[in-house]
């Protein structure tokens, strides 16, 4: 053993009078070892100037995989056929700032060997869940999958065969983007016609913000032009550290840093300003900040009318005044590319002040932003005005009830956002956790609207990402899945046995691209379903929580052993993941698991009949404007970062290009729930609006029972579930911690360090406390991405909700009660 | 001649750790030991402020082997084995002289930086991974950061300077003033680390 002498009294006098790293534990237990491997794979070239290897090296140009949202373009330098190093990868030009790398990308050299992998297809033997495995060849496992498919759609058709994923990867071979998109998942699911069980997690804002406000964000390097920054649901320091080093870039140039969290990030820890809001309140923050600004003659009202819906009229029924709706015919527009019509033209009508009459908005010279119009005996009423009405009652002083944050704050804040702009709002995960969630991406477009923080540089209300395009037909058999839904459901679907209308019998779960049994909400309820399935599948890279629910597990290779291609693109440069070494042990890919069930169930031919992964790669890569472009399989052949053709200056700001109306809306005409199975979708979701969350808001009668509101953090030390036992990142983390404010742990006699038992009346867990005064009292963060054999007992996972909202069908981590106890079992 | 030193910046580093694993995999530092880490000026333990919520105040403090301008560790070992580079100022260990005694230990006022293998060292892979040519460790021998000697000579940057996600690390020679970490240390205030014990560092930290 090393001796590693406490530091702190040694920095005492430099100021530095804490001890701020845990020890590190002993000597880790290593299940995986090496083994021989056979041949290498043809190695890419690096641009020599890029390549930092020495003799008897080589680098191949990769990424790491999974759901930071990074993309790191990766240097992988491999050595007698092992992994043995990583850097960044040099990005060329202008480009050059971007390059990115964090703590998690060094320690992939281990991760790749990481104990916890799986290594050959095993089939369980005990009860499920309780660990018990024996090793099995590929072609029982092979056999028994299709004997249980086969089974399944003879007797309850494609829908009873379900796939279940998350965010593990969004590869164009392997991966399961929007649970289905790719060529392996793609076709076999659209060719049986089977279920599809999405992930939930983060849906407020891909919903709402995204889908249905057309907001893309701007680029991550527009953030050094903002003047005031506000880490608001977002925490760059730390859950998104590639936005970090912009945010440095601003401050060094007079921006203010504010963030608004009920922990103290280390994002908090730079800022200005901290703002200690109690959680699932931001709506509230917003509308009484949008009140302040309004009653403070605060609004850029020329922003409003020109590049804002304020102006536009809606009739009594929440629908748009359109020119129709006054007896000028629709007109049609171009052809639009994902339908192939002519799109139809039918302006919105707006009150013109100059003329003092209803007319189309783009030939207004002075829309009114206020006002009730008649037309005909129909009532007109201007967006702004019905969202004025609609959340007057949000004064300052009743957010700063709700949100637990003095007036003078909120006035500030409200002050800084109009007058210190442009404002960079880095909304991440922070505000898309409770029940209530989606609106506040709703409230924060109306500010941005009143203010004009939008549409310009260094003014967002996210960063955005970049997509490489792809030829997405190459997923597809048939017409689509027979049901597509989100994994949440999967209680819900197995209570029923239908979706909506359909019957849905689902026999066969297959789990891959996620770890939902460690990473989704309501951690119970979901095993519960699972246990209903006649047979469980589930492939991935390690032993998950997931996997150790399945009755088959599948070993598939780290990102370095696969070829791939992953079209997000955080920076100008879409990953293709090129092969560092063979796949180690018997893993195999998705894609060749899958092309192994087809043939073995007849169905060869949706994967062409053997094809190679060239010509599998090429059918998702090489559409006609790739090729046009320079851009399809090809131009990532040479070894050389391959940049998004599409990415362009004008690609650094969301001018509202996304948006029907081609403007910042924060009203919606016509809102549909993402998931319909029929529910009822309230008049509210049209408009900014606040509720409180489903159980963690102060005056539910719970709180008697469950006093402390939950939260948890975008973990700095694992990739959501990955790395759980990468070696170093446990020697610097090695055990899963509970944050407790310190008066809370006081009235509880909890000491630091101390083991404490986190319950409420769906599960608990054991596990030691930070008690701290970096959370806000009655608040506590449960860790994220620890395994269950990870906990002295039980899994915090276990704490959180199954229940969603509906209309967005959004994953809810944050919104559950608990209380927590000093633990009396002693240690482990 | 050079004086190689490093300036950190506090008012940008978030303690992420990148630098300590980039270090940890570069040199194949053996399992129980860090050759640098961020600590964290705060609370008792790792990421937790001082003060009393919300009135808090926390920062993160990257602590390896200062390279001091005066060692202390090299005037206490009986055999040579750490010495000051004459060339880059760089304190530098050599394993196959390092009797284990432990002197420098002691005599170093910056706890924790230097590390005893009292075992045969232990790692997590039967391989070794980082650079080639990075040397090995060995039991019964003291170690510590070598600013990456082995990349040195290669005209490469330590491991820990290769990327810095805050871009908060510096790393140059502090005898040329048109350095990087010359100019800021004109441009900027910092502190340094124990400057009362005279070891003259050669790290600094901007605050």
């Amino acid at each position: 053993m090393s001796e590693v002498k406490d530091p702190t009294k040694a920095l005492e006098s430099a100021g530095i009078t804490r001890r701020g790293f845990l020890k590190t534990t002993g000597a880790a237990a290593l299940g995986a070892g090496a083994v021989a491997m056979g041949g290498l794979s043809p190695m890419t070239k690096a641009e020599a100037a890029d390549a930092a290897a020495t003799e008897g090296e080589t680098i191949v140009r990769t990424s790491c995989r999974g759901n930071c949202g990074s993309k790191c373009p990766t240097n992988v330098v491999v050595r007698d056929g092992k992994v043995v190093r990583v850097a960044a990868a040099e990005l060329p030009g202008d480009d050059a700032p971007r390059r990115r790398f964090c703590v998690k990308g060094y320690t992939q050299p281990q991760r790749v060997y990481d104990p916890d992998r799986l290594k050959y297809p095993m089939k369980r033997t005990g009860e499920r869940g309780e660990g018990q495995w024996e090793r099995i060849s590929w072609d029982e496992a092979i056999d028994t999958i299709v004997g249980k498919m086969g089974a399944a759609v003879q007797e309850a058709g494609g829908t009873s065969i379900a796939f279940w994923s998350s965010y593990g990867s969004y590869g164009v071979l392997n991966g399961q983007m929007a649970g289905y998109m790719s060529v392996g998942y793609g076709r076999m699911i659209t060719a049986l016609g089977a279920t599809v069980l999405g992930a939930g997690a983060d849906y407020a804002q891909i919903y709402e913000q995204s889908t249905l406000l057309g907001i893309s964000g701007n680029d991550t390097a527009d953030i050094a032009n903002a003047k005031t920054i506000m880490a608001w649901g977002g925490n760059p320091a730390e859950a998104y550290i590639h936005d970090w080093h912009y945010v440095c870039d601003a401050r060094e140039n007079g921006a203010k840093l504010i963030t608004i969290d009920p922990q103290f990030t280390a994002s908090a820890a730079h800022s200005d300003i901290y703002v200690p809001i109690r959680p699932a309140t931001d709506g509230a923050l917003m509308l009484g900040m949008a009140n302040y600004i309004i009653d403070n003659e605060l609004m850029d009202t020329d922003f409003m009318k020109a590049k804002t819906v304020s102006p536009f009229l809606i009739k009594e029924d929440g629908t748009y005044f359109r020119m129709s709706d006054m007896g000028v015919e629709p007109t049609e527009g171009p052809v639009s590319p994902t339908t192939g019509k002519p799109t139809v033209i039918n302006p919105n009508v707006v009150w013109d002040n100059a003329t003092g009459a209803l007319v189309a908005a783009a030939s207004a010279t002075d829309p009114a932003l206020e006002g009730v119009f008649d037309y005909q005996g129909q009532t007109l009423t201007t967006v702004f005005q019905k969202t004025k009405d609609s959340t007057k009652e949000y004064t300052v002083e009743k957010a700063s009830e709700i949100c637990d944050i003095p007036v003078e704050t909120i006035e500030n804040l409200a002050r800084i956002y109009a007058t210190e702009g442009p404002v960079a709002v880095l909304t991440f995960q922070g505000l898309g956790h409770h029940v209530n969630s989606h609106h506040n991406y709703k409230n924060l477009a109306y500010i941005a609207a009143l203010t004009g923080n939008a549409g310009k540089p260094g003014a967002m209300m996210t960063r955005g990402s970049g997509m490489y395009p792809f030829n997405a037909k190459a997923y597809f058999m048939g017409m689509g899945p027979g049901v597509s839904t989100t994994g949440m459901y999967l209680p819900k679907l197995m209570e029923e046995k239908k979706w909506g209308q359909k019957d849905v019998d689902i026999r066969v779960l297959w789990m891959a691209n996620g770890n939902m049994l460690s990473c989704e909400s309501g951690r119970q309820e979901l095993i519960d379903a699972v246990k209903k399935v006649d047979f469980v599948v589930c492939a991935d890279v390690n032993m998950t929580d997931s996997a150790q629910w399945a009755d088959i597990v599948l070993p598939i290779p780290h990102a370095y052993e696969t070829e791939d291609f992953d079209p997000v693109c955080p920076t100008p440069y879409p990953t293709y993941y090129h092969k560092a070494i063979e796949p180690l042990y018997e893993c195999k890919t998705d894609l060749e698991i899958l092309q192994l069930i087809a043939e073995k169930m007849g169905m060869s031919k949706i994967y062409g009949d053997g094809a190679s992964t060239e010509e599998l790669m090429r059918a998702a890569m090489d559409s006609e404007a790739n090729l046009k472009f320079g851009g399809g399989y090809d131009a990532f052949q040479d070894g050389k970062v391959g940049r998004n053709y599409t990415h362009t200056p004008a690609s650094l700001v969301d001018t509202f290009k996304s948006t029907a109306s081609q403007r910042l809306e924060y009203y919606i005409e016509k809102p549909a729930p993402r998931n319909n199975f029929g529910q009822e979708v309230h008049d509210y979701e049209r408009l900014p609006y606040y509720e409180h969350a489903n159980e963690s808001y102060w005056e539910n009668p719970l709180r008697e029972k469950y006093p402390l509101m939950g939260c948890s953090q975008h973990n700095k030390y694992h990739v959501h579930s990955q790395c759980a036992y990468t070696p170093v990142l446990r020697e610097i983390e090695p055990e899963p911690t509970l944050k407790v404010n310190a008066s809370d742990a006081a009235e509880r006699g909890i000491l630091q360090g101390d083991y404490v038992r986190v319950f409420n009346d769906r599960g608990y867990a054991v596990l030691k406390a930070v008690v701290t005064e970096g959370i806000k009292p009655g608040v506590v963060s449960i860790p994220h991405g620890f395994q269950a054999d990870q906990f002295v007992e039980g899994h915090t996972q276990d704490l959180t909700n199954v229940v969603m909202n509906d209309f967005c069908s959004n994953s809810s981590f944050y919104d559950f009660l608990c209380e927590v106890e000093k633990y009396e079992g002693g240690e482990r | 001649m050079a004086h190689y030193g490093m300036v950190i910046d506090t008012k940008r580093c978030v303690g992420c750790n990148a630098c300590t694993t980039a270090c940890k995999i570069a040199n194949n530092v053996p399992e129980g030991i860090f050759w640098t880490r961020a600590l964290t000026d705060g609370g008792d333990a790792p990421d937790t402020p001082k003060g009393t919520f919300p009135n808090v105040q926390m920062r993160y403090i990257i602590v390896g082997c200062q390279h001091c301008e005066n060692p202390a560790c090299t005037k206490v070992c009986p055999v040579g084995a750490t010495y000051k580079d004459p060339e880059t100022g760089i304190v530098r260990q050599d394993y196959d002289k390092c009797i284990g005694c432990r002197m420098c230990i002691a005599a170093c006022p910056y706890t924790g930086v230097r590390s005893f293998n009292w075992q045969e060292p232990a790692y997590p892979m039967d391989f070794a991974v980082g650079d080639a040519d990075a040397p090995a460790h060995q039991k019964h021998t003291v170690e510590k950061c070598t600013f990456c000697y082995q990349r040195q000579a290669r005209g490469e940057v330590p491991a820990c300077m290769d990327l810095c996600p805050a871009r908060a690390r510096f790393w140059g020679d502090l005898d040329d003033p048109d350095s990087d970490v010359s100019k800021l240390l004109r441009e900027r205030e910092y502190m340094q680390l124990l400057p009362e014990m005279g070891t003259k560092p050669s790290t600094y930290y901007l605050v």
